[in-house]
């Protein structure tokens, strides 16, 4: 179908040796179409980051396959950009360096503005704040223009206000029309964000349950819709 | 006179250490770059690396003569392998995550060398020039001691062969404090050109504090 931005088909992962193997994902397939938000929920260790580093082009599957814009994924690329749980920015280039890593010549001002980064363009990594540091890992990931971000648990280890204001940008980064892709075992932050939910189960992770949600923006975590939701989730969750 | 011995000594080591930090650290680069190179070299460098530099005057002098090319030779040779294996380490220690980063975004080879391994391994290359220069500056005297008829090290010897202990006492402080002076020069160059490191070297052997004003643990560069 012309619109599937991303493809996994039956996809399974197994780390180590014979004697010792572990099989981290076994038979997963689904698909994402642009403009989804499409949130991968599980317990850690279901294999939820691998399969997020398979889209990546970071890792590849023992069996079956990905595919991004009809092409097989066969290493990274520049339309799938990817944000690690940690901010990565190499230390010794200040934040504006490392949001230019990918682009020399850009004009990087709308952007910048966009993230409230302006006065630390100069600054050095560490002198920044957690979420000062995320947005700017974040920045760097949207300079190529991808057309798919993806997120790995981006909002682990952040305070509950600076969480809040990266959920919102992360919205309103979707909204400009990049299909967003994120991990997390976190049930509220699944809900706050995705359009659709993938739960998987604990290893050998595969989906369980592929929930639209079908609720309105910003969410309203005392809605009756909402704690519906939340219920059958953990009722979900529960049962495996 | 004093002044013409130290001034001559100044030059061999600018010329020998120069040189070796000129071919040190691309080579050092590229054996952490790639590993696959290190199952090739590895054991002919860490061989050359147990010669003291001092066992190779007698071959150097009938390679090179007796006049600078054999002393600079003997520099080179103190010098190359703290800055060689430094830089390696260096290389090496980059973090796996940063070069996923590099990975992930389809770095080109300039980009990843300026903006990654060059900046990423300099500390460990500092590390190594400091080493590097303690080492030239012990291997010039040794040099001059064994065969010359100028420098700090042939100072020494020609006061002890006319036993004055109190220009060799001279030469000896000129040797340790010219040591001092040229490893804190290195370690004000390296907080101008790493503006990011928190003071883990360049610690100041006098003040034991860093350019920052902290105090710090002595690193282990001044042996």
């Amino acid at each position: 179908m012309a619109n599937e931005l991303l493809q996994v088909k039956q996809v399974s992962k197994v780390f180590g040796d014979q004697q010792e193997a572990v099989t981290a994902l076994q038979g997963v397939e689904f698909s994402i179409s642009t403009g989804e938000f499409v949130v991968i929920l599980g317990p850690s260790g279901c294999g939820k980051t691998t399969l997020l580093r398979m889209l990546a082009g970071l890792e590849f599957p023992s069996e079956g396959r990905c595919f991004f814009d009809s092409g097989e994924i066969k290493g990274p690329g520049l339309q799938r950009s990817y944000l690690f749980q940690e901010p990565r920015l190499f230390p010794w280039l200040t934040v504006e360096q490392n949001i230019r890593l990918t682009g020399a010549q850009k004009d990087i001002a709308p952007l910048v503005a966009k993230m409230g980064l302006e006065k630390f363009l100069k600054a050095y990594p560490h002198q920044l704040s957690g979420g000062m540091a995320k947005r700017a890992s974040l920045a760097r990931a949207l300079l190529p223009n991808p057309k798919t971000l993806l997120l790995d648990e981006p909002l682990a280890n952040l305070d509950g206000a600076t969480k809040y204001a990266l959920q919102q940008e992360l919205l309103r980064i979707w909204q400009t029309g990049i299909t967003c892709v994120l991990v997390t075992h976190d049930v509220d932050e699944a809900l706050a964000l995705a359009t659709r939910i993938l739960l998987f189960s604990p290893r050998p992770g595969k989906i369980i349950q592929d929930a639209k949600i079908k609720l309105a923006y910003p969410r309203n975590d005392l809605s009756s819709m909402y704690i519906d939701w939340k219920q059958k989730l953990m009722k979900w969750i529960r049962e495996e | 006179m004093l002044a013409q011995h130290l001034a001559i000594s100044l030059q061999r080591v600018a010329t020998g250490f120069m040189i070796a930090s000129i071919t040190a650290i691309p080579v050092g680069i590229l054996l952490g770059w790639v590993p696959a190179l290190r199952i090739w070299v590895g054991p002919t460098l860490n061989f050359l690396r147990q010669i003291p530099p001092v066992a190779w005057i007698p071959l150097f002098i009938m390679w090179f003569g007796i006049g600078e090319a054999s002393k600079s030779a003997v520099i080179f040779y103190a010098a190359f392998f703290p800055i060689l294996l430094n830089t390696q380490l260096g290389v090496e220690q980059i973090p796996k995550s940063y070069w996923e980063v590099s990975l992930l975004y389809r770095l080109p080879f300039i980009t990843s060398l300026t903006r990654l391994v060059l900046p990423g391994s300099a500390p460990a290359v500092f590390t190594g020039l400091r080493l590097g220069m303690g080492m030239s500056w012990r291997a010039l005297v040794a040099a001059e001691m064994l065969a010359a008829s100028s420098g700090l090290g042939y100072l020494i010897m020609s006061a002890r062969s006319l036993v004055r202990i109190d220009e060799m006492v001279v030469g000896i402080f000129l040797v340790g404090g010219i040591g001092i002076l040229i490893d804190q020069l290195f370690a004000v160059l390296e907080h101008r050109v790493l503006p990011w490191t928190q003071g883990v070297s360049g610690v100041s052997i006098i003040t034991g504090r860093n350019a920052y004003g902290k105090r710090t643990s002595p690193s282990q560069t001044s042996i």
